[in-house]
């Protein structure tokens, strides 16, 4: 029987590893590809190479970075006493689209679950401790998800934090703006209540 | 509440399976191995979204296939009819939806349909272990309140994980900063479920012991009390519990991190049920144990109903031939307090002909359930 081509295979092979991408969605890449004039695949390999060559992690902060530091850390406008504390890249990024967050960040590289192998050496809370120790940083926002993992992790880094005498705080909790109420779910609604607000 | 509608698709050892339910009582014949308690956990998977017969969702995808729906559609007395409906992929991957519509938390699928299980595992509600007790009370206080069913859902995990910190100490040191923001997380859970606890138990006692005295002609007195296994401070509030809990874990902490496993916490609560001021569990006969573990399951029936607003719906599975003819009887009359009861058994000898006037017999054989009378 037929198949493809060995390159072409190993080309079916190589796209089924992507996340996301099951083998039928892979003979599709793979077949667009081939029908694509030269130089923009060469493009798009190029872009793949350069993204794993060039950018590795932020020595300070953990974020991706092209030099030694990141564009955050390196931006002298950035606050360098407050500090925000997430479990990766994608709540980073997040948090950086709002546009209103002033000061750096701290990539832990996940959150604290023993089910899984990972313990604080898994993380960068060594890090963490370190720039702390620094003596610059005045507050750190715990941003992590309200999940028991994430609150675990929170009230750990709150232990060590504290004594390092640094302000440690978590985001607010609570109903989604722009949000009906009535759509809420039970348990937001129940810690939106909670952690009510004076007016 | 009536279950109108039950449809099974690739549940347990159903492949394909529709049943509309007409009378009060609803009666599954057929010989063990038929599948008759497959469809009451269908049941319980709707109210519950969880089936308390496994751990593991995927257990009930029939074997082979990629995804188990069960899908039910609810009367109520006041509102209006709904939908509730539960997929399992094999994977372990679970959708609940209410009317159509995902819910965000599982959390938010409870209480759409409210049951009220009796099998045969609750017939040793007095006389079983601990965990039997455990069990009734997640299933009924859980049915009452999402905060309930949340707090032991975050418990489990948090027990899980500490657990397995616990176990790795035993290779590698753990800080004591680690453990103890471990030992945080479970007493924040800790606190709710105990402080829920206390006051589920509170209800459930008082309806128990009104009922037992139905059951027994007020010849007895029955006693619930929630017996936790960390002390109650005098104040049972959640700040004042979740000090209370820390305190009894720093108190073990070094047996903890010999035996390797959390060895505090309302994961080894109990109930206390006592017969006229006697520990039941020890010094009670067999029949009284039956009384009273009848009492505490119509308790959890009519605490359901009351907060609820109206009847629960009642399984029973299997239980009638357990018991000898009065206590039959007395089961059987807790049609009178709700819509609907569905029945399991093998034989049909066992039923009054005034229950029987009101009943839907169904033969369950061979795959099938083929109907045989109805009202």
């Amino acid at each position: 029987m037929a198949g493809y081509p060995r390159a072409v295979a190993r080309l079916v092979e190589a796209l089924e590893r992507l996340p996301g991408i099951g083998p039928k969605s892979a003979q599709r890449l793979a077949l667009w590809m081939l029908r694509q004039p030269s130089e923009r695949v060469t493009a798009m390999a190029q872009a793949f190479l350069d993204a794993v060559t060039q950018v590795h992690l932020c020595e300070v902060c953990g974020f991706f970075a092209e030099t030694d530091r990141c564009t955050i850390c390196a931006d002298p406008r950035r606050e360098a006493q407050l500090v925000c504390v997430v479990a990766d890249a994608r709540e980073l990024l997040a948090i950086e689209q709002t546009g209103q967050f002033p000061g750096l960040y701290h990539v832990l590289g996940g959150v604290l679950s023993p089910l899984d192998g990972i313990g604080p050496e898994e993380l960068s809370v060594a890090g963490l401790l370190d720039r702390v120790g620094g003596g610059t940083i005045g507050e750190t926002i715990l941003a992590l998800n309200p999940t028991p993992e994430g609150d675990t992790t929170a009230a750990y880094l709150a232990r060590l934090l504290k004594p390092r005498g640094v302000r440690v705080t978590r985001p607010a909790m609570g109903l989604p703006v722009g949000g009906e109420l009535s759509y809420a779910d039970k348990v937001t609604l129940e810690r939106a209540l909670a952690g009510r607000q004076e007016l | 509440m009536f279950l109108e509608r039950l449809e099974l698709n690739d549940f347990r050892s159903w492949e394909q399976l529709r049943l509309q339910f007409e009378a009060p009582l609803t009666i599954l014949a057929g010989a063990n191995g038929q599948g008759k308690t497959n469809i009451l956990e269908a049941v319980l998977l709707l109210a519950q979204t969880r089936s308390p017969r496994t751990g593991r969702d995927s257990e009930l995808v029939r074997r082979g296939q990629r995804e188990a729906v069960v899908r039910g559609e609810i009367r109520r007395q006041r509102g209006a009819a709904g939908t509730v409906a539960v997929a399992l992929r094999s994977d372990g991957s679970k959708v609940v939806k209410i009317d159509g519509q995902p819910v965000r938390r599982l959390v938010d699928a409870v209480g759409a349909l409210a049951v009220v299980f009796f099998g045969p595992d609750e017939l040793r509600l007095v006389s079983g272990g601990p965990e039997t007790r455990r069990n009734y009370l997640n299933g009924c206080l859980g049915q009452l309140s999402p905060r309930y069913l949340a707090a032991l859902a975050g418990y489990r995990g948090v027990l899980r994980q500490r657990n397995q910190l616990l176990r790795s100490a035993r290779e590698r040191p753990v800080g004591g900063d680690l453990l103890a923001a471990f030992d945080d997380g479970l007493a924040a859970q800790a606190a709710i479920l105990m402080a829920e606890r206390c006051r589920g138990v509170e209800q459930l006692s008082r309806h128990a012991a009104t009922a037992h005295y139905e059951l027994s002609a007020g010849a007895e007195t029955l006693q619930v009390t929630y017996r936790p296994h960390v002390s109650l401070p005098a104040e049972p509030d959640p700040e004042r519990l979740q000090t209370a809990v820390l305190e009894q874990l720093a108190r073990r902490r070094d047996e903890e991190l010999r035996r390797a496993t959390t060895l505090v916490g309302p994961h080894r609560d109990d109930l206390a049920i006592r017969l006229n001021e006697v520990e039941a569990r020890t010094y009670g006969s067999q029949g009284q144990q039956r009384t009273a573990a009848l009492a505490l399951k119509m308790a959890e029936l009519r605490v359901l109903s009351t907060v609820l607003d109206e009847p629960a719906v009642l399984l029973l599975d299997d239980v009638l031939s357990e018991l000898d003819d009065t206590r039959r009887r007395q089961v059987l009359a807790l049609i009178d307090e709700t819509d609907q009861v569905v029945v399991t058994c093998a034989q049909t000898s066992g039923f009054d002909e005034r229950s029987l006037a009101r009943s839907s017999l169904w033969e369950v054989a061979g795959g099938a359930v083929v109907a045989r009378s109805s009202p």
